[in-house]
């Protein structure tokens, strides 16, 4: 069949009503930028080897002078090792047999000089770590934590919402007492008692607390659009045609509550980058052989005392540039899905 | 002359689009002591006019002709500033609105509301105002004015909450009242005494009134000239008995004719096309309704009963009996029509029988077979052969389904056409019967007018091939060409289909047009009826007589 004239979808309406943001397409192109980086550290692309210490111990940034106190190493000094090593004049029972190594393998077996970076761009950690690398390495943890997190959030809260708002009556009373138990014990208790349930550190262990602990906001909302929805006119002409309740509830009545749980998402990514934050400082964090922008500003705690205050500005200008991208997007895409702005 | 308006022009543009001419202009005059209509189907720049008389407009998108005046009083108020109009708004002229629940202030009592226009604009003292308050709830006809003035809105009905914005509007004595849409959403009954009141208080204030409405049968009524718009233009002007005896323009003469007659019934309704395409009009002969209608009884229902528990206090429940003991039958490829006012239980008859609601006593037989019975399973089918169509389009279209997607589902969900390039061809076929283009198919609801989407949602219900269609109030929302048309369609698919209507609406002449027999409804039960014409020539309840007696009555012809 010829298709004359198909005609714009919403979806192609949103992203025409959102081409028209500046503010919201320069946003968007910030996120995009984060992702881009956080796929790339995914594979392995760039910053594998955050752990590698490239620097001297709290290399100061690029634009700044090198410290010259007497723990730098000066740049391209390398420490040779004696050829044969005399400890108190005794000899080195396994000297010939490291003679016999050298022998064997002229190249890779000497002893490699060490060369420190006195400066790096963004400076170096306690160990020398380039702090460049440990953004980017962090930024992958943190996202991917913010991003997993919240989807597992949006998905509970939708489908517990919509499960509420449809059947209403028992159904709806007994959701409502569970969305009163999760809202009325502090989060910080809440928290602690699934970690304590869980009983392990690591990344997929901060997804579930956050995807366990922050569906209550999208149910709510979804909750209330269900039950504004479910005696529309539509939705009655779909039961008189035989549609089953399923069918009514996430084919006729989900699409027009996406712009409601979309935006809850984008604020969940937020709020949850925030949160592995705070979780790092409580002890509930990544473990110590990964980063986060979370661990890095637990480690810049104790720099500051030092007066090492670019690991804390580091992490928290890319957290702080992308949060505030995200809440514009978030804004953003609330106008542009909002079906009755129509231009 | 109080008002006049001269070469108005109003033209909105936002953003990058192509600017919208509104109003092209329009030339008008408001005599002192006297009532202007302004009539005209939704589109036809009537309200845009009156909301630029005030300068209520929102200027930013808005562009008004270089040569357009507005003279009040031979000033033009296009010239006046945000100050100098607001002294002229509310003070010597009025507004009131169609939707008065929306135009009151929910979280403020009824005498708060009126008061605070006093004490700014009079200056008035607390205890003055409140006397006044009192006074003005008594002129417009408040019972019990003294308690209503601590009323909150919503404990008020719809024509009370209206009385009040009247008593608003006349509170600082204007010289002229605009009135937009005054009665639409409200009851027939209702309406009547409103347009008392607005003729009443117009001789008894020596003021003048615009009245704004789509109802030609209402200009009639309440103005003694009448001023006709089409898409911002003025078709016709002037005094109402040579305009509707002898109309000139072709889209008035459609416009009088569009509407069902009520003494009479021709086959088919005439629509603005006949009238504006300038051939001759073909004579249309008179269709037959009504009679013997002991044919095959398709369905019947008797004594049906639907409660709904109503919150008392915390935790009491009283039952609130929307519908009382209904019966009634329906024969094949006839139709029930079921007249009534807002809050009848006419609406939740519709969805209990068409099985959207449970019904809580009673029973409901198709082809003899009771529905209840099927408890949920529904292995004959017969529920897909009852259909309802509702009255809101906007509401009843899925607005993120494409309209293909809106007429392939149904099929889908009750196997029918077995591939999806046969239910494809089912659904363009249905779309060209209820006279939509091809392109339909591809496009969302919110790209087609409301008379084009009630056109779908009864493409949907024909996609299952129903016995019986249920249209609450399916007309009632659109246009009076619209319905024509709407009309017509429905009528032709009864021939064709030998689908059985029941019919529910709350106007009168549509309902017996469309009727064999006719239910009266009142709180719930059925006051009376049968045959809808001896039904409406001989009326033999009071109530009956009343709601009767309270449509407008049109000119003769």
């Amino acid at each position: 069949m010829a298709q004359p004239n198909a005609s714009p979808g919403l979806w192609t309406l949103a992203w025409r009503r959102l081409q028209r943001d500046r503010v919201g397409m320069v946003s968007l192109a910030v996120v995009v930028a984060y992702l881009c980086v956080v796929f790339l550290a995914l594979g392995g692309w760039i910053a594998r080897d955050w752990t590698r210490e490239v620097g001297v111990n709290y290399a100061p940034p690029v634009f700044f002078p090198a410290d010259q106190d007497e723990t730098a190493i000066p740049l391209g000094k390398s420490i040779a090792l004696p050829d044969q090593v005399d400890l108190y004049g005794l000899q080195d029972p396994l000297a010939p047999q490291l003679e016999a190594i050298r022998a064997r393998h002229p190249d890779e077996a000497r002893s490699i000089p060490e060369r420190r970076q006195l400066t790096l761009p963004l400076g170096g950690d306690k160990w020398g770590h380039d702090v460049l690398t440990k953004v980017i390495k962090g930024s992958e943890t943190s996202i991917l934590v913010g991003l997993v997190a919240a989807l597992l959030a949006t998905v509970l809260g939708t489908v517990m919402g919509a499960v509420s708002g449809y059947f209403g009556r028992w159904v709806d009373d007994s959701f409502n007492w569970l969305y009163g138990v999760f809202t009325s014990i502090p989060y910080l208790l809440l928290i602690f008692a699934i970690a304590a349930v869980l009983q392990q550190k690591g990344v997929s262990t901060i997804i579930l607390i956050l995807g366990l602990t922050g569906w209550t906001g999208v149910f709510r909302l979804v909750r209330a659009e269900y039950l504004k929805h479910k005696s529309r006119e539509y939705v009655l002409a779909a039961g008189a045609m035989g549609a089953s309740h399923a069918r009514r509830m996430f084919i006729h009545i989900l699409p027009n509550t996406s712009h409601v749980i979309l935006v809850q998402l984008s604020q969940n990514v937020v709020g949850f980058i925030k949160s592995e934050v705070i979780l790092s400082f409580l002890g509930f964090g990544v473990p110590v052989d990964v980063v986060s922008w979370g661990s890095m500003l637990n480690e810049a705690q104790n720099e500051l005392i030092l007066g090492k205050w670019w690991q804390l500005a580091a992490a928290g200008t890319a957290m702080a540039i992308l949060v505030t991208a995200f809440s514009l997007l978030t804004d953003a895409l609330r106008d542009a899905l909002d079906p009755k702005l129509k231009y | 002359m109080l008002l006049s308006v001269r070469n108005l022009q109003v033209t909105f543009q936002s953003g990058k689009e192509a600017p919208f001419a509104a109003v092209r202009n329009v030339s008008f005059d408001v005599p002192e002591r006297a009532t202007l209509a302004l009539v005209g189907e939704s589109g036809s720049g009537k309200s845009v006019t009156a909301l630029s008389i005030l300068g209520l407009l929102p200027g930013r998108i808005t562009r008004l002709g270089d040569d357009s005046r507005i003279l009040w009083h031979g000033e033009n108020l296009l010239g006046y500033g945000e100050a100098a109009l607001r002294a002229v708004r509310g003070k010597e002229i009025a507004m009131i609105f169609q939707e008065p629940m929306s135009s009151l202030n929910p979280v403020f009592t009824v005498g708060e509301q009126l008061m605070e226009g006093l004490r700014l604009r009079l200056g008035m003292s607390r205890p003055q105002a409140r006397t006044r308050a009192l006074e003005l709830l008594s002129e417009v006809g408040i019972p019990e004015p003294r308690r209503r003035l601590d009323a909150y809105p919503h404990q008020l009905s719809g024509g009370q909450q209206q009385r009040v914005m009247i008593a608003m509007a006349i509170s600082c004595q204007p010289q002229l009242l605009i009135a937009d849409e005054p009665t639409t959403a409200l009851d027939v009954t209702v309406q009547r005494q409103i347009l008392d009141l607005i003729r009443t208080l117009q001789q008894r204030l020596h003021m003048s009134v615009l009245f704004i409405t789509h109802d030609l049968a209402l200009v009639n009524e309440i103005a003694s000239d009448v001023v006709v718009m089409k898409d911002g233009q003025v078709r016709e002007a002037g005094p109402c008995e040579p305009v509707f005896s002898d109309p000139k323009d072709a889209y008035t003469k459609a416009l009088l004719a569009c509407r069902p007659p009520l003494g009479e019934r021709p086959m088919r309704l005439r629509v603005i096309e006949d009238f504006m395409s300038g051939r001759p009009l073909p004579e249309i002969p008179l269709r037959q309704r009504g009679g013997d209608l002991s044919g095959e009884i398709i369905l019947e229902v008797k004594n049906l009963e639907k409660n709904f528990p109503v919150r008392e206090g915390l935790w009491r429940h009283r039952l609130f009996r929307a519908v009382r003991g209904v019966s009634f039958q329906v024969s094949r490829g006839r139709t029930v029509g079921i007249v009534g006012e807002s809050g009848s239980g006419k609406t939740t008859l519709g969805l209990t029988v068409a099985g959207l609601l449970k019904a809580d006593g009673g029973e409901i037989l198709f082809e003899g077979e009771s529905l209840q019975k099927t408890r949920g399973r529904d292995p004959a089918g017969f529920r897909r052969r009852i259909q309802i169509v509702f009255q809101n389009p906007y509401a009843s279209l899925n607005p993120r389904f494409t309209v293909g997607h809106i007429l392939t589902e149904p099929l889908l969900l009750n196997g029918i056409g077995g591939t999806a390039a046969a239910r494809e061809k089912i659904a363009l076929e249905l779309l060209a019967r209820v006279g939509l283009p091809r392109d339909a198919f591809m496009r969302y609801p919110h790209e087609f007018s409301g008379g084009q989407r009630q056109r779908i949602a009864i493409a949907r219900c024909l996609t299952v091939k129903p016995d019986v269609l249920i249209c609450d109030e399916s007309v009632s929302a659109l246009d009076v060409s619209v319905q024509a048309q709407v009309l017509n369609l429905l009528q032709d698919l009864q021939d064709e289909y030998r689908m059985s209507y029941v019919f529910i609406s709350h106007d009168l002449s549509v309902v017996r047009y469309m009727s064999d027999q006719v239910l009266v409804m009142h709180e719930g039960a059925v006051v009376e009826s049968g045959d809808a014409d001896a039904l409406f020539a001989r009326p033999r309840q009071p109530y009956t007589q009343e709601l009767l007696s309270a449509v407008p009555k049109a000119w003769n012809r």
